[in-house]
């Protein structure tokens, strides 16, 4: 008979799903951080704005292998997020302790008053070249030509300004043609462009791949003022667990003096191939550029000018309605401490 | 009253030779049938031989034009075939892609059964009873249109970015299409069915285990089967959107780092997947509702 055969299998289904239910339920009771302590060890949660992480994110995870966070008594959770404005978002909410995430993400984020501050800065510098497509070996021949960007807003217009401007091209003499990131090398190998703005570690890649494909501008040299990413947390959490942030930047700093000496290369470099899946010549390219603009701060890395210098441009260009100041962006007390407590050695 | 004597004598007379006819047609008759079923036999040997001819080269047509292509083009745009599988061979061989499956695998069963559950229960329940179609089928038709992917980075600043977000997307992605089917297949039960449980005074609980639930099982598997092509969508959304994680993890990073042969090994996985997902629910519900075709 169907119904009693029918009913036997959805009594043996209504036991699969209290089963799936309960695991369902221990699995939601599993997430740790927001500080806690754990045999002496506070948890915490780092949400990373890009995944897979470039080799400028490499920080955190180099403080987690070389023992800093151990050291400084902090048991550390990374999560992998999708993007800056998630990160941004977790962070406001709580979910995530210190968001690695773009600098324009902050200060969009003051501008609308949300209860979150930059404390420490883990790039300072553009890590993204200027390719050309094969027949472009310099900007002036990109002028009527399309070039890939990533949008109107200030920072993609700022990328495409770095690379422009030192050859004497005004933004206005090119085509821009918006399209995400991942359609910038087909588009590139299809001729649709002549030229689009990659990190240093895709840069290599494309220059590699793409027979003919050069590079036409190393980023950080023609913006210096640009800032280029930072750390976020809640306001109320950084108040809360002061000792907490402080220890973290403690082991943060001690991660970008051990990457900005040379002697480290060969375990930065494995360290890298391991965490962002990339090949190791891109792992090293990206690690001797970033180190050679001075990228991975030593010390705060907040400088003022360069702060305020991003937030104008993005206030130029319209992406905040209204320019906030230098501390409602930033708050540097904190690195300020962890800096004065690590010393000069 | 010779005649009919006569005849009826004569028809017993001629009873053997009837039934030696008879016998002798029937012969006939299965030599027919047999030669028939050969025949029919022949002509499906025929016919699958032909349809495996047409697959085998259709699937020698697509591999080589995607040789051939990878071979012509650069390898971040595009690789090879031969490229893929020995991409395949090494995230199997470096230990990526067991635990980067078995996660997916998981999360997808937890997210699945609940959001097919809660479909199924649901849709029952607006399909019978018009009460609760007028207080939930608002939000849930409303909430149907509604493209999953932008509820989920809502959904993972409200619950964290945790697994429960992704189960609980997996979850969503599943639930609408099987409420929908269910909640149409209760609605068009063949109306003589219930017209005869009301003229044989059938309680409300035989009603459910006698008419509706038979009734409603083609449109539980219906639902169940499209919630799985959805799910694996929902799966992947969620491991790319939320935190990255399990295949979504190993595609993207594949994708971002400009292995596209990886990329696609993966998306062949997925699609392994996808298929395999397919069968054994095709196989469960012969068992449990085989009247559901």
């Amino acid at each position: 008979m169907h119904p009693e055969y029918l009913l036997k299998r959805i009594r043996g289904l209504t036991v699969l799903c209290t089963v799936g239910a309960a695991l369902l339920l221990s699995a939601c009771g599993s997430s740790s951080g927001g500080g806690a302590t754990t045999n002496g060890m506070a948890d915490v949660n780092v949400g990373i704005a890009l995944s897979p992480p470039k080799v400028i994110f490499l920080g955190p995870y180099v403080a987690q292998q070389q023992g800093f966070f151990a050291k400084e008594k902090l048991n550390v959770h990374f999560i992998s997020m999708p993007n800056g404005l998630q990160t941004e978002l977790g962070t406001t909410a709580g979910s995530i302790d210190f968001g690695f995430s773009s600098s324009t993400d902050s200060i969009e984020a003051a501008a609308q008053g949300a209860p979150i501050h930059a404390i420490w800065s883990y790039g300072t510098k553009l890590d993204t070249e200027c390719i050309g497509a094969p027949g472009i070996t310099n900007a002036r021949q990109l002028v009527g030509q399309p070039v890939g960007s990533t949008g109107s807003d200030g920072f993609s217009i700022t990328l495409l300004q770095a690379c422009l401007e030192p050859a004497g091209v005004h933004l206005s003499q090119v085509r821009q043609i918006d399209m995400t990131r991942a359609e910038f090398v087909p588009a590139m190998t299809a001729g649709k462009i002549k030229a689009a703005v990659f990190h240093a570690d895709d840069a290599y890649v494309i220059t590699h791949q793409l027979k003919g494909a050069t590079v036409l501008q190393a980023e950080y040299k023609s913006r210096p003022q640009w800032w280029y990413g930072g750390v976020a947390v809640l306001d109320s959490f950084a108040k809360s667990h002061k000792s907490v942030v402080e220890r973290f930047l403690t082991a943060m700093m001690m991660a970008d003096r051990w990457m900005n000496n040379p002697a480290n290369d060969k375990a930065l470099i494995d360290l890298g191939v391991a965490k962002t899946g990339e090949d190791r010549a891109a792992v090293a390219y990206a690690v001797h550029f970033n180190r050679a603009s001075g990228t991975w701060p030593d010390g705060v890395g907040l400088n003022p000018a360069s702060v305020n210098y991003t937030a104008g441009v993005l206030y130029k260009y319209k992406d905040i309605r209204r320019l906030p100041s230098y501390s409602e962006i930033v708050d540097p007390s904190y690195a300020d401490q962890a800096a004065a407590k690590l010393g000069g050695a | 009253m010779t005649g009919p004597v006569q005849n009826m004598s004569t028809s017993t007379t001629q009873l053997p030779s009837a039934s030696v006819g008879a016998a002798t047609a029937g012969a006939k008759r299965e030599e027919i049938e047999t030669a028939i079923i050969a025949r029919q036999r022949g002509r499906a040997r025929r016919d699958r031989f032909v349809y495996l001819t047409i697959r085998i080269a259709s699937l020698l047509i697509v591999l080589g034009a995607w040789q051939y292509y990878g071979d012509h083009s650069i390898g971040v745009v595009f690789e090879p075939i031969t490229a893929v599988v020995s991409a395949l061979w090494h995230l199997i061989t470096s230990g990526q892609l067991g635990p980067a499956l078995g996660y997916s695998l998981w999360t997808f069963a937890l997210g699945y059964l609940g959001g097919l559950v809660a479909g199924v229960i649901v849709g029952m329940c607006v399909g019978v009873y018009r009460i609760v179609e007028s207080a939930v089928g608002l939000y849930v038709y409303a909430l149907y249109a509604t493209p999953m992917v932008a509820i989920a980075p809502l959904l993972s600043i409200w619950l964290g970015f945790g697994v429960l977000t992704q189960e609980v997307l997996i979850g969503l992605f599943v639930f609408f299409p099987c409420l929908v089917a269910v909640s149409y297949g209760v609605r068009n039960i063949d109306t003589e069915l219930l017209e005869v449980a009301r003229s044989l005074r059938m309680s409300k609980r035989d009603l459910w285990r006698h008419v509706l639930l038979p009734g409603a099982a083609p449109y539980v598997a219906a639902g169940a089967t499209q919630g799985v092509a959805m799910g694996l969508v929902g799966m992947f959304i969620a491991e790319i959107l939320t935190q990255l994680s399990g295949l979504g993890d190993l595609l993207e990073t594949a994708a971002q780092t400009y292995h596209t042969d990886q990329a696609l090994a993966v998306l062949i996985v997925i699609m392994f997947l996808g298929v395999v997902l397919r069968a054994l629910l095709t196989l469960i519900q012969r068992r449990v509702a085989p009247w559901a075709k």
